[in-house]
């Protein structure tokens, strides 16, 4: 029963993509009555381009690029299927989404790409904040673990954890001229990405320092080492494995929230875009902007994937 | 090891540890009801008792990685149980070795044992590794030096984790039940060492039930029960003519 089905046929499957786009493509749709015949052959390229690529996907010997090559040759005959049977205005989807002569007009592309380098610095400079935050309160808290300072370490973590960043983001950026404190766009962006992820890593941090037996300390303190050096030598290190995964994927989510420092007027990629789409009063600036974020985000998730898969057992 | 040192009558007195009255509350419960002990210098002292008569926990506040609740330790005459000690470089001085060796998994072996001489001890890195090679050498285990320690049986990580003790030249080791998580057949490699150890002159108090072993090494057993010591004397006495019933039976029991 599992015999013949299950069987990856590479070649069979390439066959029929090329049969089923051509189809899709070549052939008019069909009107009037005869129209469920043109349905019935839709549906049944996708039955049988399925029966030949579900086998070869859960195939664990069948080669990665095989998979990526045939899931993209699904992907694009979901493409064919739309463009045949969707009833839209190709030309003004056309226009409004996918304009080159509006992208390329002088200073477009480099107003884009320098919303990219701002967005990569708040990127950059709340991830280190952040991080340095998130071990120290995760290591004090630890460490000294007193009653009221865990209160207020508990605090901080549950009230940047429970706001949504942008509503952060707003109230600061609106109340600071009335504090006194004078702060840039930029730097009131990076301070409050870094409060609200900092409140994250210290709970990574904190649950990668409790992951660690607890004899591990009481072994280094029995050499001799202070509290503050067993953490050092001792535990941090064990730590950073078990949290890696957990710190990579938070890192992806703070890539992806710097688009939030839009709404406080950072000249990011999300706010550079929407400028040039009212300016120019077409949307591909949007769709440039989305491309720069998976130019940044694509080999981040790759890398994290790979970071998961070497996550320490037990 | 250095041999034991010059028995001069003042060292003769004073013992190299003692404990005074110690009490330990855990929350509501009285785990340790008032012990005194001395342990002279080179002299081994055996804990035995049932689990939860308070042996290991007393061996603990010996080097403060317990806090007594109340009652005095002194090491070689200085009282350590005082606010104002520096429990690390006491604990420095002090060797100790636990039931799960407790190696540090993400260093080698030689490693392990430099890292007190490092950042304790202060030694320059190469004269600490130098120090923590000759230890390993010293419990057998030259080949294994850049070996982490899921790369080695039970009975060598124990001997690593009594080099981690030994490199640090101690006063005195304490040793939590050494031997009773290994698989019986590498039980007597840890022994040997812990032997050689003895004969050489080292101070030690030892939480175990290996008999045979104790009867050879040990000069005075101390029978724990219910947060109290029971019992005590030579070690061939007690394990032969015990007067407390419940150290016969808990000797019975063993048999």
């Amino acid at each position: 029963m599992t015999g013949t089905l299950s069987q990856p046929r590479p070649m069979l499957l390439a066959l029929m993509f090329f049969a089923g786009l051509g189809y899709l493509l070549a052939t008019p749709v069909t009107t009037g009555a005869a129209i469920w015949m043109d349905v019935a052959a839709t549906v049944g390229v996708f039955i049988l381009f399925l029966l030949l690529f579900v086998p070869l996907q859960i195939d664990r010997r069948a080669p990665d690029w095989l998979k990526n090559l045939s899931a993209f040759a699904l992907f694009v005959l979901l493409a064919a299927a739309f463009f045949r049977w969707a009833d839209a205005d190709w030309g003004r989807l056309g226009h409004l989404f996918f304009n080159f002569e509006v992208m390329s007009r002088p200073g477009v592309m480099l107003r884009m790409l320098s919303g990219l380098w701002i967005a990569v610095q708040v990127f950059l400079f709340s991830l280190v904040l952040a991080t340095l935050l998130g071990i120290f309160m995760a290591v004090v808290r630890s460490i000294v673990n007193d009653a009221l300072l865990n209160f207020f370490i508990d605090a901080y973590v549950d009230v940047f954890r429970a706001v949504p960043p942008i509503v952060l983001l707003l109230v600061t950026y609106s109340a600071l001229p009335y504090s006194g404190i004078v702060l840039s766009p930029f730097a009131t962006g990076v301070v409050v990405l870094a409060l609200v992820e900092g409140a994250y890593l210290t709970e990574v941090f904190r649950a990668g320092i409790e992951a660690i037996n607890r004899n591990q300390v009481l072994s280094a303190r029995s050499i001799g080492l202070s509290a503050w050096q067993a953490m050092r030598l001792v535990v941090l290190p064990q730590s950073v494995r078990i949290v890696l995964p957990d710190y990579s994927n938070r890192l992806i989510g703070l890539m992806k929230r710097t688009a939030e420092c839009s709404v406080i007027a950072i000249a990011e990629i999300l706010k550079v875009a929407q400028d040039l789409q009212s300016q120019f009063v077409n949307a591909t600036p949007l769709i440039v902007g989305a491309l720069l974020y998976m130019a940044v985000l694509f080999p981040m998730t790759r890398i994290v994937s790979r970071i998961e898969r070497s996550r320490p057992r037990n | 090891m250095s041999a034991a040192p010059e028995a001069t009558p003042d060292a003769a007195q004073v013992p190299m540890i003692e404990a005074r009255g110690i009490h330990k509350y855990f929350g509501g419960t009285h785990v340790l009801r008032g012990i005194d002990a001395r342990v002279a210098h080179g002299e081994v002292v055996a804990l035995m008792g049932r689990s939860g008569s308070g042996k290991s926990t007393f061996l603990r506040c010996l080097n403060r990685i317990e806090e007594p609740s109340e009652g005095d330790v002194l090491i070689d005459g200085t009282i350590i149980t005082d606010l104002r000690t520096n429990v690390n470089s006491v604990r420095a001085d002090i060797g100790m070795v636990f039931q799960d060796y407790n190696l540090f998994p993400h260093m080698t072996a030689l490693e392990n044992v430099a890292l007190g001489l490092i950042h304790v001890r202060k030694r320059p890195r190469n004269e600490a590794q130098d120090l923590a090679a000759s230890a390993l050498i010293q419990v057998g285990l030259a080949d294994h030096l850049a070996k982490h320690p899921n790369q080695l049986s039970g009975g060598q990580q124990q001997r690593v984790a009594i080099a981690r003790s030994l490199a640090m030249r101690p006063k005195a080791i304490l040793f939590d039940e050494p031997t009773s998580a290994l698989d019986p057949e590498m039980v007597h490699e840890v022994l040997d060492v812990m032997r050689a150890l003895a004969s050489e002159g080292m101070t030690m108090v030892v939480v175990s039930h290996e008999i045979g072993f104790l009867r050879k090494v040990a000069d005075q057993l101390i029978m724990f029960d219910a947060g109290k010591v029971i019992e005590r004397g030579p070690t061939a006495r007690v394990l032969d003519a015990p007067e407390h019933p419940r150290t016969r039976e808990f000797l019975g029991a063993l048999k």
